[in-house]
C-alpha cells in the first residue's frame, strides 16, 4: 500500500511554524517512518506526485511565492494554511500598513505586499497562531487523516485564561486582545503575564467595539494599530 | 566564454530560501548568492511601534533563532532608555538563550549536515539505517527546547523577555527540575559527537577576517567587545566605523563587508578568538579530534558548533545551578520611558547579531538597524566558493551542485533572518 503522502512548503516566512513541526520531536520521528513527508528544509524533496496533505507555511510576498502556491494546490488533495503568515497575512505583525508609502521609499524594487493564501487558492483548513500550537496542529494533522474536519475553535483567548484562573491582565491595566482573539492556544501569553496580542486573530463573533470600551473605562489606552485588522483592511500609519 | 555553469534552486537543508548562480566568466568562477525571501519584515515597520512590542516583533524575523532575536532587542531597548537588570535576570535570559543555540546547532548539525557526512540524502534515510541517533538527537532537543519552555513561556517566538526584567520570574521549583534535565544533556550530548568530531571534511582552507564578541572571562554570548582574528579590537558602539553594506540587486538580502572586505562570523569565529574561554572538556574533545584552532577552512564551522554545543552544555548546568538556589527580588525593575539610543551586539546561533535603536521621549522606536549574522556571511560565501571551485577538478555538474550546497550548508545560513532590511533615516 503507498504510504500517504504529506508535503509542507513554505513562502515568505520566517519558518518558525515548521520549528514547531521539528519540535514534536519523538512523534515527528513516527509522522516520517510513517508518511512520505516532502519538504525542502527537511531535504526529502520527493517526484512532483500529487500530495494528499500540503501544509504551507508564510505569505504569498512575490511572484514566485504566487506561482509555488499554485502549484501546491494543484497538486494536493487538502491544503492546510499553517500559521498567522498563511492565515492571514501577517496582520499581527504589520497591522499599520499605508502600502504606498512603502512602495514610494523603493523605487524599481517590487511593491511590497503580504497576502494570506485564501487570497490566491482556495484553502481546505487553518491552522493559526503565530507559532502554532504543535499539539494543535498534530491533532488537526490526525483528524485529515482519517478525512475529519475538525472544527475551529470557538472560544476565546480570554476563556481558556479564565479556565486556567489567571489574574486578568486588562484588571492589570494591559491592553489584552484576549476576548477578541480567537482561542486555542490555552492562553500562554497571558499565562505568563504578557498581555494577548491576537495573532490567532478576531474570534468568530469578536465585539471589538465593546472591549474598546472596557479600555477606556479603565485609562487603557491602545495604540490604533494593536487592534487585529477587519478583512481586507489597510490602515495609515501615524506621523 | 561566459556560460552559467550551475544554479542551485532553493538550496536544501538550510533554513530560508537561497539560491547560488555559478558562472565561469573567462576561466574564473564567478558566484552570486541571491537570497529569495521575500522582503518580510522592514526595519520601516518597527518605526512608530512602541518599544514594548519590539522584542515581540523582531523574534518573528526568524524560527530557528527567535530568542536572541528577542533578547538582543531587549538589551538595546534596556541600553537606549539606561535600565540595568539584575544578575539573576541575566542568569535566565543566558540560560533561554543556550538552549536556543543548542536547538539550533542540533538542527544544523544532525538534520542539515549529517547526511552529508555520513553520504545520505536527508534525515530519513539515517533513521532507515540508524535510527538510534535520531532519536537521541530528538531527546537531546527536546531538553533545549524545555529550558526556553519553562524560562521563556515558548521556545519559538519567546514571551517572558521584557525591557527591564521579565513578564514572569520562574518559580523556585523550576530551575532545580531544569538542572537536571541540563546535566542530563550534557551526558547524553558525549552519544552523538563522535559522528561530527571525527567527520572526513573537505580541508580546502581560505584565510578570511573572523569577526566575533570577545571577553576575558566567560565565553561571550550576550555581551562583550568586538574582534577581528584577535588581531584588531573594538567598543559595540564603535561598529558602524567596521561594518558597511552593499545592495546588491540579485538578492533579497543586505551584503555586508568588514573594513571593505568579506568576513565570516558563526561558531568557528567565535571559537577561533576565544578558545581559551571553552571549558576543560570542550578543549579535551579538541584534542582528542585533533581540531586545531585557529582554523581558516569555513567547514570546520561544523566541527565548532559541536565543540561549543559542549562548553554551552556545560555553562548551562552552571548557570541552573546557581538559579536554584537564588531568590527572585522582582521581576521587572521600574523605569522611565524617555528618549535614547542604544545598542546590543550578540552572538547569535550562526554569528554577530546587531540590534540599534532609538527611542523618542514616548516611548515609539524612531530608528532602527538590525544586522544579522548570515547577511554578513554572504560576501564570504561567494568569495569562498569561488575559491572552492576552482580548486575542484570534477566537472560532472551534478558533484559541482553537491559541492556548493556542502559550502553553503557549513556555513549554517538563515535566510529568513537576512532578508531585506532598509534603514530609516
Amino acid at each position: 500500500m503507498d504510504k500517504i503522502r504529506v508535503g509542507i512548503f513554505n513562502l515568505s516566512s520566517c519558518e518558525g511554524c515548521l520549528v514547531q513541526i521539528l519540535n514534536l520531536e519523538d512523534t515527528l520521528l513516527n509522522i516520517l517512518k510513517t508518511f512520505e513527508v516532502e519538504s525542502r528544509v527537511l531535504g526529502t524533496l520527493g517526484k512532483s506526485e500529487p500530495y494528499d496533505i500540503a501544509f504551507v507555511e508564510g505569505s504569498v510576498m512575490s511572484i514566485e511565492d504566487e506561482i509555488e502556491l499554485k502549484k501546491v494546490r494543484g497538486a494536493s488533495k487538502i491544503l492546510v494554511a499553517l500559521g498567522e503568515c498563511a492565515c492571514h497575512g501577517g496582520n499581527f505583525l504589520v497591522k499599520d500598513f499605508d502600502v504606498g508609502e512603502i512602495n514610494e521609499m523603493f523605487p524599481g524594487s517590487e511593491k511590497w505586499y503580504s497576502h494570506p493564501l485564501d487570497r490566491y487558492v482556495r484553502v481546505d483548513y487553518r491552522i493559526p497562531g503565530c507559532p502554532i500550537d504543535k499539539e494543535e496542529f498534530f491533532a488537526v494533522f490526525k483528524s485529515l487523516l482519517l478525512e475529519k474536519f475538525p472544527e475551529q475553535a470557538s472560544s476565546t483567548v480570554c476563556s481558556e485564561c479564565i479556565l486556567k484562573e489567571n489574574s486578568c491582565l486588562i484588571e492589570k491595566g494591559l491592553a489584552c486582545m484576549g476576548p477578541i482573539t480567537r482561542g486555542g492556544c490555552k492562553a500562554i501569553c497571558p499565562t505568563f503575564n504578557r498581555e494577548c496580542y491576537g495573532c490567532r486573530g478576531l474570534s468568530d463573533d469578536a465585539n471589538i467595539e465593546g472591549l474598546l470600551h472596557t479600555f477606556k473605562e479603565k485609562n487603557i489606552s491602545v495604540q490604533p494599530y494593536m487592534l487585529p485588522p477587519k478583512k481586507g483592511e489597510v490602515k495609515k500609519l501615524e506621523s | 566564454m561566459n556560460h552559467e555553469l550551475v544554479e542551485v534552486k532553493g538550496v536544501p537543508k538550510v533554513e530560508g530560501a537561497v539560491d547560488v548562480l555559478v558562472r565561469l566568466v573567462n576561466e574564473h568562477f564567478e558566484v552570486k548568492v541571491k537570497a529569495r525571501e521575500g522582503i518580510r519584515l522592514l526595519e520601516r515597520l518597527l518605526i512608530g511601534k512602541s518599544y514594548r512590542e519590539i522584542p515581540f516583533i523582531v523574534s518573528r524575523m526568524c524560527g530557528v533563532c527567535p530568542i536572541i532575536h528577542n533578547i538582543t532587542s531587549v538589551q538595546a531597548l534596556e541600553r537606549a532608555l539606561s535600565v540595568t537588570v539584575g544578575d539573576e535576570i541575566k542568569k535566565v535570559r543566558e540560560a533561554m538563550t543556550i538552549g536556543g543555540h543548542l536547538q539550533s546547532h542540533l538542527i544544523h548539525l544532525y538534520v542539515f549536515t549529517l547526511p552529508d557526512i555520513v553520504g545520505r540524502k536527508n534525515i530519513v534515510e539515517i533513521i532507515g539505517e540508524n535510527e538510534k541517533i535520531v532519536k537521541t538527537v530528538f531527546r537531546l532537543k527536546k531538553i533545549a527546547n524545555t529550558i526556553t519552555d519553562y524560562l521563556g513561556g515558548r521556545a519559538v517566538h519567546p514571551i517572558t523577555p521584557t525591557v527591564g526584567g521579565l513578564t514572569k520570574i520562574p518559580s523556585k521549583g523550576v530551575a532545580e527540575t531544569l538542572l537536571r534535565q541540563a546535566q542530563l544533556f550534557k551526558e547524553t550530548l558525549k552519544e552523538v559527537l563522535e559522528v561530527i568530531l571525527a567527520a572526513e571534511l573537505p580541508e580546502f582552507e581560505e584565510k578570511t577576517q573572523y569577526l566575533s564578541l570577545k571577553s576575558n572571562d566567560l565565553y561571550p554570548i550576550l555581551d562583550g567587545g568586538l574582534t577581528i582574528s584577535n588581531e584588531k579590537f573594538f567598543e559595540q558602539k564603535e561598529y558602524e566605523d567596521f561594518i558597511t553594506y552593499v545592495n546588491e540587486e540579485y538578492s533579497t538580502a543586505r551584503h555586508y563587508l568588514l573594513n571593505g572586505k568579506p568576513y565570516m562570523v558563526g561558531a568557528l569565529s567565535r571559537v577561533n578568538n576565544n578558545y581559551s574561554l571553552l571549558s576543560d572538556e570542550a578543549k579535551k574533545y579538541c584534542e582528542v579530534y585533533g581540531l586545531k584552532f585557529p582554523s581558516h577552512s569555513p567547514f570546520m564551522n561544523i566541527k565548532a558548533q559541536a565543540i561549543e554545543m559542549i562548553h554551552l552544555s556545560s555553562r548551562l548546568v552552571e548557570i541552573l545551578e546557581q538559579l536554584s538556589s537564588t531568590t527572585f527580588k522582582e521581576d521587572c525593575v521600574k523605569y522611565n520611558v524617555r528618549a535614547g539610543e542604544g545598542v546590543s551586539i550578540t552572538e547569535a546561533p550562526r554569528g554577530i547579531l546587531i540590534h540599534h535603536y532609538r527611542v523618542h521621549e514616548d516611548g515609539r522606536i524612531v530608528e532602527a538597524n538590525i544586522i544579522t549574522p548570515t547577511a554578513q556571511n554572504y560576501k564570504s560565501i561567494e568569495h569562498t566558493l569561488q575559491k572552492y571551485l576552482a580548486t575542484i577538478v570534477e566537472r560532472d555538474l551534478n558533484l559541482i551542485s553537491r559541492r556548493v550546497e556542502e559550502l553553503v550548508r557549513a556555513y549554517d545560513p538563515c535566510v529568513s533572518c537576512s532578508a531585506r532590511f532598509l534603514r530609516e533615516h
